[in-house]
């Protein structure tokens, strides 16, 4: 009797863990569920979070280019490169480069202005 | 125990002696006069509606009228969709309709809100109290503060629709909890709160359906098992059916009138389009929730949508399924059912809130506003946590506790609220940069035509989105008549806007791209803007009669 209900008191963890196990493990999939447009939104939204300067935390305009290329750096891009739509695959070959080569700061500003045009555009539809 | 059980039907103010039952009443206070001493404050420094606000406060001014709105605003389905919907009802025209005719096009729209968030806040802090006595009061003081610390000082007077909601799905949870707990006489709370909330915004709707439908089943069940506590309580349940009743019989109106807009819903919901998905939205929960949580710590408008690290998503299944463990404890220990009851309900709104968030479009993914189940669900699920705790105290700590906590708690509580009340200025608020600049255009506007119908065309999207909808709710209050393109953007604007006939007196344009004047038109101001980023550019008003 006690055990039994210890192991209700446990119940809740359980499943709350178990849900967790299972976020963690479709997360390290790979490609994740949804392909191309779920991963371009882990990856736009983080990099919008990090241009942004205003203080608020409801909806307004959408962080500059020139704001968001200057914190490219600090965002894994790697996502958008799995299941790329071929018309944006050379810009995403621009902000990902395979070799090393640096873009300049337009180069990078027109490929992300492609790459988040064509994710506002595709995702919104898809 | 540490936490006696409470009486039956709930804690009373009257039943308190000396400091204790000044400092309940201080605290529920404090919460109602905080959203007008905000708004005070923001209309000291100019605020003026802008974007979706003036949008809404426009057609608030049909509200009332033969041309009122029985529906809410315009949701964003079309634009993944194509099929036109509106957000379930009208509640917050009707409130607006009343307060800016009472008190102006400014102060009537800002003391609207804040008077609904007033009501929901006081309402949370009441109930509360009604519930756990002071050291559950002292919490929750604690727990809202800092929410509100999070999600900046004009969500307590923020008219925009999806904002609306924030507190009162907070006082509908509440009032949902209450019921549970027998306490019948709070019916009306809850059907006040679902109301707002669910009419206001679909994420509110979601939240607040589960609550309803608990509410129901309670009710229907003490029908069954209590028949006369529920004849004692009559009074107090027909005016929570009064208010829902009255409260959905505009949307019930269009609904029988047609188009259904239930329909339009419903088509919008099980059309084909790539949606969120539960792991995203899982996501979101753990960084809602994970230390630190959302309500504790400003994030800007998309740190609420970063990822979490593993350790996170961990850490945040732990906290959840704590916040209920613990409550099974207390049930346990103490046969207290109330602190499992809320535990539950706030695993239910969690459940409910993360299946419909899932099936949004992948762009909701950016909206925080559309998303302040996340703030809620973080703040209940620790203040649960939290209430449990104080209840699983041994005795002697307990008793040192428990002082402390119902008046250090407040004391915090109060000092939080008055820092961010005090120390946000306007222009770190959504629209505040661009709201001189709004007030600036509609003046050189209404300068320069005559008062008469006009039809208003913007360019660029700042225009668009913040500048132009606040020029237009300007001339409206000032006495014009606005009419604007039967587009997307425009559908909030009411039917008679956008498909308004007969002879105009004139056209206004409004750009952000260019200075250039067309052929017959004047250019009547030209207004110094800022671009996001910091940059300057300039916005520029045309007139032509």
């Amino acid at each position: 009797m006690r055990s039994r209900s210890s192991a209700l008191l446990l119940l809740p963890l359980v499943l709350t863990l178990a849900v967790a196990a299972w976020v963690l493990s479709v997360r390290g999939s790979g490609s994740g569920p949804g392909g191309y447009c779920a991963n371009a939104t882990v990856v736009v939204v983080e990099l919008f979070g990090r241009a942004e300067t205003a203080d608020d935390v409801g909806l307004g305009p959408l962080p500059s280019l020139t704001a968001m290329v200057a914190k490219l750096d600090q965002v894994d891009l790697t996502p958008l490169q799995v299941g790329t739509p071929p018309s944006i695959r050379d810009d995403v070959s621009v902000l990902v480069p395979d070799h090393n080569v640096q873009a300049s700061d337009a180069e990078l500003e027109q490929a992300l202005a492609q790459v988040v045009g064509d994710y506002l555009g595709r995702c919104r539809t898809a | 125990m540490a936490e006696p059980r409470p009486p039956r039907s709930g804690y009373r103010v009257r039943s308190l002696e000396g400091r204790n039952r000044w400092l309940v009443i201080a605290v529920i206070a404090t919460f109602a006069l905080a959203p007008f001493v905000a708004g005070a404050i923001a209309l000291a420094q100019g605020w003026q509606p802008t974007g979706d606000v003036a949008i809404i406060a426009l057609r608030s001014r049909d509200a009332w009228t033969a041309d009122a709105p029985l529906l809410g605003q315009p949701t964003t389905g079309e634009d993944t969709t194509g099929v036109r919907s509106r957000h379930p009802g009208p509640a917050e025209f009707w409130v607006l309709g009343l307060t800016q005719r009472a008190l102006g096009p400014r102060a009537g729209v800002v003391f609207g809100i804040a008077l609904v968030d007033a009501l929901a806040l006081a309402g949370v802090m009441g109930l509360a109290f009604r519930r756990g006595g002071p050291p559950l009061l002292a919490l929750t003081a604690l727990t809202v503060a800092l929410l509100v610390r999070a999600l900046g000082a004009s969500s307590l007077y923020d008219a925009f629709n999806s904002e609306l909601t924030t507190y009162p799905m907070l006082l509908a949870l509440f009032g949902a909890w209450s019921l549970l707990a027998g306490d019948l006489r709070t019916a009306p709370v809850l059907a006040a709160a679902a109301t707002v909330a669910g009419q206001a915004h679909l994420a509110g709707a979601t939240f607040v359906a589960p609550l309803l439908v608990v509410g129901a089943v309670t009710v229907g069940m003490a029908w069954r098992r209590h028949p006369r506590a529920v004849r004692r309580d009559r009074t107090p349940l027909l005016v929570a059916g009064g208010v829902l009743f009255v409260g959905w019989l505009p949307p019930l109106v269009q609904e029988l009138s047609g188009p259904s807009n239930i329909a339009a819903l419903w088509r919008t919901a099980t059309d084909s389009y790539t949606r969120l998905g539960s792991t995203l939205t899982l996501e979101r929960l753990a960084t809602a929730v994970a230390p630190p949580p959302l309500f504790v710590r400003p994030t800007g408008r998309f740190g609420f949508a970063e990822p979490p690290s593993a350790l996170a998503v961990v850490a945040a299944a732990l906290v959840i399924g704590a916040s209920v463990s613990l409550a099974l404890l207390v049930t346990r220990r103490t046969r207290h059912r109330d602190p499992l009851r809320f535990a539950l309900l706030t695993a239910l709104v969690t459940v409910t809130s993360v299946v419909a968030s899932a099936g949004q479009p992948l762009l909701a993914a950016l909206r925080a506003d559309a998303a302040r189940w996340l703030w809620l669900i973080g703040a209940v699920v620790w203040l649960s946590l939290a209430w449990s705790g104080v209840h699983l105290l041994a005795d002697r700590l307990a008793d040192r506790v428990r002082p402390v906590l119902i008046a250090g708690a407040p004391a915090v509580a109060l000092a939080i609220l008055v820092l961010v009340i005090a120390t946000t200025p306007l222009a770190h608020q959504r629209d505040g940069a661009l709201m001189p600049v709004t007030a600036r255009a509609a003046t050189a506007a209404t300068d320069a035509v005559a008062p008469g119908t006009y039809q208003l065309s913007y360019e660029g999207s700042q225009v668009l989105i913040t500048v132009g909808p606040g020029v237009a709710y300007r001339l409206a209050a000032e006495g014009y008549q606005v009419r604007v393109d039967d587009n997307s953007f425009n559908q909030g604007y009411g039917p008679a806007r956008t498909n308004g006939s007969g002879p105009l007196d004139g056209r206004i344009r409004i750009s952000s791209i260019s200075d250039r004047t067309l052929e017959g038109e004047r250019r009547v101001a030209t207004v110094a803007s800022r671009v996001p980023g910091g940059g300057r550019s300039s916005i520029w008003v045309f007139v032509s009669t």
